[in-house]
């Protein structure tokens, strides 16, 4: 000590006259202790071990830290988290005491966007709320799931433990049952952006599955739920059938059947053995075998299948070798160029592979229609046929417990491109449909067309009936666009081409949103109708007879049903895009029984909507109303007729027809429409507006959860109408079809 | 090429002349620079005066540069700072004076010799390690010049320390 107080008075050079970045350099070398030490040497070190301090983005809070740092010296980690807290952007808890909660609670972390509580702690409060902006939460916690979500509106992914091992499974189920924790699963729907979604249990997604669906960022969910609780599997199954392409699990095989658009497919099947006692019977079993064959078969978009199972019986190779031959090779065969259908990538782990030394000859015979990997290092071969069972037992155990037993990948925005319908129709249809599909191509949105044409045909017993082609397609891709279509055949007894494909589809609604387009002026302003009409019965139930020569009878059909589905569905869309108001239109004091029903259905489904005002109004007032003051409407339901007039209303207060998008929608199909006529005199003159067909499109990007596309598109369109530069005939102005097109497709680049 | 260049000429600031490899020089970042960029290779008889240099340091500069010719140039990365290790030779190099050493620093700042300032660094992290804010102070000859108001808050901290 002496001497080196000595060195000090000959000292010429001191350390502060170093380089600050010599320091600084050094400074970051040294324990957080050392730097709390430094900070108080000297007013120059403070504002080294500042500025050092704020470089800092990501922090780890951890049992070392509370212990070393929290307990010892709490004011300077206090200072030390203040300064650090702007800059922040990755916060990560292991390990809390009372001081750290404290602390942060104090503070605000505003570019925190990923928050990590991993420890079982006993406290229920967490001070989450110096987090606004986060994007990323997980909660390895149950003590503090009642967690209010709508702090954190940019949230775009939420994990509810993930479980790390199955310690910490087997405490959070000790801990709360899926069925009764505080955590609001409704919460979850306000968190907008939600791109991924880990939870607990698929009892829980089931309850807000609906909303789910709507959430249009979300494309991946997964659940840790035990096998109980398969039942509610099921359903979410059947209702995410169009998005999930992934699926990881230990499920019924006949449910993911149902899934077609399943590209990746792992499983673990476990059959029911005594382990303990190694019985005779055979470790593979042929039933779920062959209902893997038949899924196989069925997902032809089945590009990689991984398997964990016993044992596997040779023939189940045979048949597989022998469905791919007669499914996919064939399909090849016929259009070699058209598919480009991947191999089935097989990955198979065994714990007694009967059948792997075929199944190694087999992939050298048909490499090109399967790759092939198969591992068995999962189950080394233990001598003793018992241990053996017990090791696998272990792994078997350890897979459903620590890894999530059911994985949807929700196929959105990242999907490849997703085949939509389109009938070009007849007249000016094709030159509107082509205006359609090159602004789509402009705004690069996800759409792949399958077009197909409409044309009358009869059957062999002389019906006209829609083409087999129609039916296939709209059924496989369940939506479709549609120009405007005329009948060859008039007259008697013909049902119109509309019509059938309304009736073959059960469309059992017709959608037209009415409002004012910048640049288009009309009489009104400020219009914003959305009229929802019921469109499968009522007047045009097309029941009519004749009573005695002079006099006809026509049936108004009115059921509860059909009255109730278009009323759920008026005010689902008056949710989804937070109007306020649904009306309904009747005449239900001459029509007592009828137009009765039809109002009894509408307020039964508004007691459903508290947050959504329901009226209801005569046909006469509405009509006066609408043409007075249509501010005064909001939605409007209706029964057929009424919808068929006050609709064509609505759209003539908005610039008629050409202006407005419709929608036809039922249970597994909807088309989006054109509503006029196919302008025979005009077509191919390209002087026609396709405005109409484009704002059906987009009506039906929204309908997808495309809504960025659909946000996209729609002010492209907006911008070329307000401009008034570029605007077809029927506008007043002087441009071609194809010039709007362009000058659409220009404002998306 | 390298091996068969000549000699090169550095001045110290006190005016003495030292004859150097030019691979020895090059350990210099600055050297190097100047060599390749402003075109100084073929001029022989230049003399690169190093103002801020004096002949005792300058001597051990060389030294420490002959030793580290032949290693590879240090890599860019800041992720091992904390694990930089010190070789045993490298070690003893530093073991000077407070003086000396951040004359040493102040050069190897100047002529730009990664390696060296990271030793010297490692160093000077060493003599900090452990000791209270007064020992720091005295260790390294530092005037407390906190303004009595800050000394004030400085102080209160320990009082907080043990609550729970």
């Amino acid at each position: 000590m002496d001497h080196q107080c000595l060195d000090c008075f000959v000292v010429k050079l001191n350390v502060y006259q170093l380089p600050e970045h010599f320091l600084m350099e050094t400074f970051q070398r040294l324990d957080l202790v050392d730097q709390f030490a430094i900070r108080k040497v000297c007013p120059l070190f403070e504002s080294i071990i500042d500025l050092l301090w704020r470089r800092i983005e990501h922090i780890e809070i951890n049992r070392n830290i509370v212990n070393e740092y929290v307990k010892k010296s709490s004011q300077d980690f206090k200072i030390y988290l203040s300064i650090i807290s702007d800059r922040l952007t990755e916060f990560q808890f292991t390990f809390w005491n009372l001081n750290v909660t404290n602390f942060v609670a104090n503070l605000n972390f505003p570019n925190v966007h990923s928050l990590d509580l991993f420890d079982l702690g006993k406290q229920k409060q967490w001070p989450l709320q110096s987090f606004p902006n986060l994007k990323k939460l997980r909660l390895f916690i149950p003590t503090i799931w009642a967690v209010n979500l709508t702090l954190f509106r940019y949230l775009k992914h939420l994990n509810l433990g993930t479980l790390g091992d199955p310690e910490n499974f087997n405490y959070i189920r000790k801990q709360l049952s899926p069925y009764d924790h505080k955590f609001d699963m409704n919460c979850i729907r306000f968190c907008e952006h939600l791109e991924e979604l880990h939870i607990y249990s698929t009892m829980d997604i089931f309850l807000i599955v609906e909303d789910l669906i709507r959430m249009t960022n979300l494309r991946l969910i997964t659940c840790y739920s035990s096998v109980e609780n398969i039942r509610s599997l099921a359903v979410m199954i059947t209702m995410l059938k169009t998005y999930i392409y992934t699926f990881m699990g230990n499920v019924d095989l006949t449910l993911l059947r149902k899934l077609h658009n399943l590209k990746i497919l792992k499983l673990a099947y476990l059959p029911k053995y005594d382990w303990n006692h190694s019985s005779s019977s055979s470790l593979y079993d042929l039933e779920w075998e062959s209902m893997l064959l038949n899924l196989i078969k069925c997902n032809q978009k089945l590009e990689i299948l991984h398997i964990i199972v016993p044992d596997i019986s040779e023939g189940f190779f045979h048949n597989l070798i022998h469905i791919l031959q007669t499914t996919r090779d064939s399909a090849a065969a016929a259009d070699a160029a058209a598919t480009n259908q991947p191999p089935l990538q097989f990955r198979c782990i065994v714990s007694d592979a009967n059948g792997k030394d075929f199944f190694n000859n087999m992939v050298k015979e048909k490499k090109e229609m399967l790759k092939i990997m198969f591992e068995k290092g999962f189950f080394t071969q233990l001598s003793s046929r018992g241990k053996k069972y017990a090791n696998f037992l272990n792994i078997s155990r350890g897979l459903a417990l620590t890894k999530p037993l059911a994985i949807f990948k929700v196929a959105k925005p990242e999907t490849p491109k997703i085949k939509v319908t389109l009938v070009e129709g007849h007249g000016i249809g094709p030159e509107i449909s082509k205006a359609v599909t090159k602004v789509f191509a402009a705004a690069k949105a996800p759409i792949e067309w399958e077009s197909i044409c409409i044309e009358e045909i009869k059957d062999d017993q002389g019906r006209i009936v829609l083409p087999q082609e129609v039916i296939e397609s709209f059924t496989k891709n369940k939506v479709g666009l549609k120009g405007p279509l005329t009948n060859v055949t008039p007259g008697k007894g013909y049902r119109s081409l509309n019509m059938m494909l309304h009736k073959e589809f059960k469309l059992y609604v017709n959608v037209r949103p009415c409002k004012n387009i910048e640049g288009c002026p009309t009489l009104y302003k400020d219009v914003d109708i959305i009229t929802v009409r019921e469109y499968s019965e009522g007047e045009y139930s097309g029941i009519e007879h004749e009573i005695v020569e002079g006099v006809v009878q026509s049936i108004k059909l009115i059921t509860k049903e059909a009255s109730m589905r278009a009323a759920k569905y008026a005010f689902e869309l008056a949710k989804k895009y937070k109007r306020k108001k649904v009306t309904a239109v009747h005449k239900a004091n001459i029509m007592r029984m009828s137009d009765g029903l039809f109002l009894e259905s509408v307020k039964e489904v508004s007691q459903n909507y508290p947050d959504i005002e329901f009226e209801e109004r005569y046909l006469d007032t509405v009509c006066v109303n609408v043409v007075q003051n249509p501010m005064k409407y909001d939605v409007l339901i209706m029964p057929n007729l009424y919808g068929d007039i006050l609709s064509d209303t609505c759209a003539g207060l908005i610039g008629g027809l050409g202006l407005t998008a419709s929608a036809s929608i039922g249970d597994n199909v909807a088309i989006f429409e054109a509503l006029h006529g196919t302008a025979m005199d005009i077509a191919g003159q390209n002087i026609a507006n396709p405005t109409a067909l484009l704002l059906s499109a987009v009506m039906m990007l929204q309908y997808m959860n495309l809504q960025e596309f659909a946000d996209k598109i729609s002010k492209a369109i907006y911008a070329v109408l307000k401009d008034r530069k570029v605007r077809t005939k029927d506008l007043g102005g002087e441009s071609k079809c194809t010039d709007f097109t362009k000058a659409i497709c220009a404002k998306l680049k | 090429m390298c091996d068969e260049m000549p000699n090169i000429k550095l001045e110290s600031s006190d005016g003495e002349i030292f004859d150097v490899d030019v691979k020895i020089a090059k350990c210099s970042g600055t050297i190097r620079t100047m060599l390749e960029d402003c075109g100084m290779e073929d001029n022989v008889n230049a003399i690169v005066p190093l103002l801020n240099v004096n002949s005792a340091i300058l001597r051990k500069i060389l030294v420490w540069a002959d030793h580290h010719k032949d290693d590879p140039l240090p890599a860019e990365d800041d992720e091992n700072k904390r694990t930089y290790h010190i070789s045993l030779w490298d070690a003893d190099f530093v073991k000077v004076d407070q003086s000396t050493l951040f004359d040493l620093i102040l050069a190897a700042n100047y002529l730009d010799i990664k390696s060296l300032l990271h030793v010297t660094c490692k160093t000077v992290a060493n003599m900090m390690e452990g000791k209270t804010p007064e020992m720091i102070r005295k260790f390294f000859n530092i005037p407390n010049d906190f303004t009595p108001a800050e000394k004030e808050q400085l102080g209160a901290e320990n009082e907080w320390s043990e609550e729970e």
